[in-house]
């Protein structure tokens, strides 16, 4: 059963449209909501993904088909028929490209297409029960192939935005250490210089007083 | 003896002409022999004159013992003129012999200064002083019947005066306000002799009015007129203008009556505001009340009116000044590191354009790369032009996805209908379902708009609208305890897909309860179940409430009403909602972006209180139709609900107020649950609603030049967009008390002042509210006095700012408004409490008209040219002597047109616009204005467009009332003419009196 649907735009990760009421009576949508929208970050950062893919999570499984530069992803329960599941999201990119299309790449704020919630609404009612004679039909139809879909698991997915995360974040927190590093060690260089000479200066500059005082009194 | 001899006086006119002539020659002497007196200056210069006064005769004014009171009184020096003139002025009244004899009669028998010497002292004491003067000049008409008050008090004594004031021929219209006025008066009189040495010497050499029974009255008015006129003229004038206006001329004393500052216009908004910061929002959105900051703590404590403003964030903008929208894109809003304030106008940029400076917490921000733009020599930016958010105090920006905790809801809207045995009967059903209907093409949001209907009596009723239907299904639950859904969907539908079942519904939906007699109401489940089908959405539940919740939890007593109650210290417990549960259920609303509007339609005790508050907590609003019947408030209905349905809604809203360092926002007013200590939830806002908030100094020195304020609202509009409207504004510190006082914005305060003392009467009595609020508007006069008085010499004149001149009547409207004024029996609870409701949304402009209503006369404007209506309609003072009983008059205060038929109307006048003749004595509670085929009829209906298409915020019932025809006139127009003295409530004149008195104490 379909739990969540979202479109977002590919190349910078800007929702376009989402399900209505997803995740009604159930209490960790957010979370899972929150890892969608980490693996649309992931997916505008341009690591190259196929473009059908299936992403185990929990007790669900994500699914998701990339065309146009837009992702079409759906959350399902893991007994969810995937032909079924994909067969959905292939329903909702023809829909979404016929009314859309030319507007995907203009679109400039968030949920430009939020009205596509109506349709997702009415679609995903007809994919909600697996024994209908037509989603049978569906799963019977031969002509759609899902068995060559990859598997992953969510950590693997964005743990390898993360490991990159991590190398640039720790680069620069490198550059910074270095330029901080720098700095100190001029400071202890003129630290240093005052520390050797600073004794026999004040040494001198009291010889030198003494001289003066005695020929200022005498 | 006495009574003939008034009588006889006014006969024979050419009398007192003969009289006047020596009188009018006589007088003079005195005041040149009292030489200080001799050449004051115009009347605005009188203080000066005072001063010249001789010592004894200032402390004779000064301490008022009545006895010695008057200024003619006021001991041996100045008595020695007067005893000079006392012959001659005996004069006037030697002509009219009788009087004589019985002036001689009275042991100094000095005519009218006689009244003056020691020895006369009950009679000597200033009010009969005051009322020649009074009475004077020709056109003071009102002032004739002005003798009666005092005849009674100083016995035998005072009998000398009343010939003279029965002498006066008296006009009745004026005589009842008059009265009133100087039953009042006394206590303030013994500052206003003060004044009246200096004004009488400038009209006394004026010559001589002319002749007849009004001159004789002149005549006396020569030494006593005018200073009464000029006292009036100076209570009422304010410092500044005071200077302005002195001439002699403007002493008639015609003007004290009329003259008295009033808004005839409306609000006043604080328009040249814009001049000095045009980088401010428009003062229709924000409005300080006074547009400054003080500077100190003790500066705030000798401000005592409150400070604080007023915002209107959605209030509608004419056309061509629309918002603009502005969409960074990747860049992200601009926002200040630390305070998180938007960018705005009042930012600086620095670092040729790489940094800009938040001009609220003074933080460097780095300008990021998107937005960069090179800085001209003056440091502005190049593309300052190009970039609205720059250069207007109003903007909106779109919300990117951080300012969403989920995709924007559709706008949604759950009916709940009360379907018992009232509503039927009343004809609620067959409104409700057909204004709805024809509201379906109209909800903003197309084509994502969600819609459902529950209907309850002593059970629910759901009903499913699947669109595979072709009629909607009814689902009872009866189970009032553990409410449930019978459906987990298809309860609340997409209006498009579900349309016809929809429609159907709404169709069938009178008839379906047609036979109902339930006569139980279980609200309390009902909005449980809507609660629970709503909840993931969100949206707008609109209850329609006919009879006191009976069944269930947040069952309510018919507790309301209860005399008894009334004056006791338990008497505000009325006002607040008895059962947690209403507190409780609108928190769980609030929580899951639910508004609730409430209309309620009762003919009995509903407990408005109560059911208020969920609209309170949720940013809803109370529509009350007391004993509603569909033919007469039915088009009231439909047009308010068509409104509330089809306005522009802001949707699952916060809104929060940014101020500079050292100022804070502390409590706030209005329709909203305050998430944390300064976030406003709104689950829905639209236009017609404002809110009210306090400002408290955090510092007790502001060491800043200027204060910026910064309203943000984010919300998601009916198309689906969340947007940000930002509207900032400046405002300078002061160090200077007089500088707040010029600044003072009334709007801003009477609507701020209205609010708190709305929420005051919750928690106190009535009677102390209103003592509360006058005492506020002494203080604060009382500071400004002295502020002034001392440098100026203005000693007996009540003195306020220009731009506070209409604050004494707005505090007197508010006390005498629907919310709070009198006791038990003026106002039912209900309406008082919806009255309250009500005026705690208002904005600024709506709330002054719904206090200080419109009146109109229209007779004289209907037989115009319908294009120049509009402009020839004219405003009136809020008194019965502006009402001619020939006349045809309309009163307008936003809620309700009262059409008042004067007794001498022409009855073809009544006959074609109301379509029946008055001489049947049709019953005219029940009339309903239509417009038939004729010029003056369409004429009529033509004024009543007009003036609804100023506030299309709610539709005004049009009630029909004749000239004493009571109770209902007194309850409907009487009650609301505010400047009238009420049971138990001064009128306009005595209130200025008494604020008088009390500044000078």
């Amino acid at each position: 059963m379909v739990k969540l649907t979202m479109i977002a735009r590919v190349t910078d990760g800007l929702p376009l449209a989402e399900g209505l009421d997803d995740g009604r009576d159930q209490k960790d949508a957010d979370f899972y909501k929150q890892q969608a929208k980490l693996l649309f970050k992931n997916l505008s950062k341009g690591h190259h993904e196929a473009s059908r893919m299936s992403i185990e999570t929990g007790p669900y499984y994500f699914h998701y088909i990339i065309e146009g530069r837009v992702c079409y992803l759906t959350m399902c329960d893991r007994s969810y028929p995937k032909k079924l599941a994909f067969q959905y999201l292939e329903d909702l990119k023809n829909e979404f490209e016929r009314v859309n299309g030319n507007q995907i790449e203009t679109a400039a704020r968030p949920y430009a297409f939020i009205k596509f919630d109506t349709f997702i609404q009415k679609t995903k009612k007809l994919y909600l029960d697996t024994r209908t004679q037509r989603n049978l039909a569906k799963l019977n139809d031969e002509l759609y192939e899902v068995h060559q879909i990859m598997t992953r698991n969510v950590q693997e997915v964005l743990g390898v935005g993360e490991k990159l995360d991590q190398v640039s974040e720790m680069s620069s927190r490198l550059t910074s250490d270095t330029r901080i590093y720098a700095d100190k060690a001029k400071d202890l260089n003129r630290q240093a210089l005052i520390r050797k000479y600073a004794p026999v200066a004040i040494v001198i500059g009291v010889v030198l007083m003494l001289f003066w005082l005695k020929n200022k009194i005498w | 003896m006495q009574p003939p001899l008034g009588n006889e006086r006014p006969p024979p006119p050419g009398r007192p002409v003969s009289a006047f002539v020596p009188g009018a020659a006589v007088p003079p002497p005195p005041f040149a022999a009292g030489g200080p007196f001799a050449r004051p200056p115009q009347s605005g210069a009188t203080a000066p004159a005072f001063g010249a006064a001789p010592p004894a005769a200032m402390g004779g004014f000064r301490g008022p013992p009545p006895s010695q009171g008057g200024p003619f009184g006021a001991g041996p020096p100045p008595q020695g003129p007067f005893t000079t003139s006392a012959p001659p002025s005996q004069g006037p009244f030697a002509s009219a012999p009788p009087s004589q004899g019985l002036f001689a009669s009275a042991p100094p028998s000095q005519g009218p200064f006689a009244t003056a010497p020691p020895s006369q002292s009950p009679f000597t004491s200033p009010p009969p002083s005051q009322v020649p003067f009074a009475a004077g000049p020709p056109p003071t008409g009102p002032f004739a019947a002005t003798p009666a008050p005092f005849r009674p008090p100083p016995s035998s004594l005072a009998q000398p005066q009343s010939p003279t004031g029965g002498a006066l021929p008296p006009p009745p219209t004026y005589a009842r306000p008059t009265q009133g006025y100087y039953t009042g008066a006394p206590p303030a009189n013994p500052q206003f002799p003060m004044s009246r040495p200096a004004f009488q010497q400038p009209v006394q050499t004026m010559p001589p009015p002319p002749m007849g029974p009004a001159a004789t009255f002149g005549n006396q008015a020569a030494y006593a007129g005018p200073p009464v006129g000029g006292t009036l003229q100076s209570l009422v004038e304010d410092f500044q203008s005071l200077a302005l206006s002195s001439a002699p001329g403007s002493l008639d004393p015609g003007v004290d009556v009329k003259g008295l500052p009033r808004p005839l216009d409306g609000d006043e908004e604080p328009v040249k505001l814009m001049e000095a910061y045009p980088l401010n929002c428009h003062p229709r959105y924000f409005r300080l009340t006074t547009h400054v900051i003080p500077a100190s703590q003790s500066l705030v404590s000798r401000w005592h009116l409150p400070l604080g403003a007023v915002v209107h964030p959605l209030a509608e903008s004419p056309d061509g000044e629309e918002v603009p929208v502005i969409n960074f894109g990747s860049a992200g809003v601009i926002r200040c590191r630390r305070c998180r304030t938007y960018i705005n106008p009042y930012a600086t940029f620095a670092d040729s354009g790489r940094k800009w400076r938040c001009n609220l917490c003074t933080l460097l921000n780095d300008v990021p790369g998107e937005y960069f733009c090179a800085l001209d020599a003056s440091g502005r930016r190049y593309d300052i032009d190009q970039r609205p958010e720059l250069s207007k105090g109003t903007v909106e920006f779109v919300a990117p996805t951080e300012y969403m905790v989920r995709p924007p809801m559709p706008p949604s809207y759950f009916f709940l209908i009360d379907v018992s045995v009232s509503a039927v009967r009343s004809g609620l059903l067959q409104v409700v379902a057909k204004t709805i209907k024809s509201c379906l093409d109209e909800l903003p949001g197309f084509p994502r708009t969600q819609i459902g209907f529950l209907t309850f009596d002593s059970t629910l009723h759901f009903h499913n609208f699947k669109s595979s239907l072709s009629q909607p299904q009814m689902m009872v639950v009866a189970d009032l305890d553990d409410v449930f859904l019978p459906l987990p969907d298809d309860l609340l539908v997409n209006l498009v897909d579900s349309r016809h079942v929809v429609e159907s519904f709404l169709d069938s939906l009178p008839n379906m309860f047609h036979d109902n007699v339930n006569v139980e109401s279980a609200l309390g489940p009902a909005l449980k179940a809507a609660f629970m089908v709503m909840s993931q959405i969100g949206g707008k539940l609109l209850v329609f409430q006919s009879t006191l919740p009976s069944l269930g939890i947040g069952r309510l007593r018919l507790r309301g009403d209860d005399v008894r109650a009334y004056g006791t210290d338990k008497e505000h417990t009325l006002r607040v909602p008895e059962d947690p549960f209403y507190k409780q259920m609108a928190a769980e609303f609030t929580k899951n972006q639910i508004a609730v509007d409430i209309f309620s339609f009762s003919e009995k005790y509903s407990d408005i209180a109560s059911l208020g508050s969920l609209a309170k907590y949720t940013g809803g609003q109370v529509y009350h139709y007391p004993s509603f019947q569909a033919p007469t408030h039915g088009d009231k209905l439909k047009l308010e609900l068509n409104r509330d349905l089809t306005r522009e809604t802001a949707w699952e809203s916060v809104m929060r107020i940014r101020c500079g360092k050292g100022v804070r926002f502390t409590t706030y007013h209005g329709h909203f649950m305050l998430r944390s200590t300064d976030l406003l939830a709104l689950p829905a806002v639209d236009s017609d609603k404002a809110f009210a908030m306090q400002l408290s100094l955090e510092e007790t020195l502001m060491t800043t030049q200027t204060v910026y304020f910064q309203v943000a609202l984010l919300y998601t509009s009916s198309s689906g967009e969340r947007r940000i409207r930002v509207h900032t504004a400046a405002a300078p510190v002061v160090t200077d008390l007089s500088e707040m006082y010029c600044q003072a914005d009334t709007g801003a305060i009477v609507s701020l002042l209205g609010r708190i003392a709305v929420e005051n009467s919750l928690s106190d009595k009535l009677d102390s509210v209103r003592q509360q609020l006058q005492l506020k508007l002494v203080r604060s006069l009382k500071e400004y006095r002295n502020l002034y008085v001392v440098q100026h010499r203005i000693g007996g004149r009540l003195i306020f700012p220009e731009s506070l001149r209409f604050l004494p009547l707005y505090i007197l409207a508010i006390c005498k408004s629907l919310a709070l004024r009198g006791g038990y029996a003026d106002v039912s609870l209900d309406e008082r409490c919806a009255a309250g409701f009500s005026m705690m949304i208002l904005p600024v402009n709506r709330l002054l008209n719904f206090i200080y209503p419109s009146l109109y006369r229209v007779d004289e404007v209907l037989t115009m040219e319908p294009n120049k209506i509009d402009a020839s309609l004219k405003r009136l003072p809020l008194t019965f002597q502006c009402l001619d009983t020939g006349g045809l008059y309309l009163l307008d205060d936003g809620f309700t047109f009262l059409v008042w038929l004067g007794r001498m109307l022409p009855p073809e006048l009544v006959n074609n616009i109301l379509g029946l003749s008055l001489a049947n004595f049709p019953d005219l509670s029940k009339i309903q204005l239509r417009e038939s085929d004729n010029e003056l009829s369409r004429n009529f209906m033509k004024i009543l467009r007009t003036l609804r298409e100023k506030d299309p915020s709610y539709h005004q019932l049009c009630r029909v009332v004749r000239q004493g025809e009571q109770p209902r006139e007194g309850y409907l127009l009487l009650s609301n003419l505010v400047e009238d003295q009420m049971a138990g409530t001064s009128s306009y004149v005595d209130w200025i009196l008494q604020i008088h008195r009390q500044t000078q104490s």
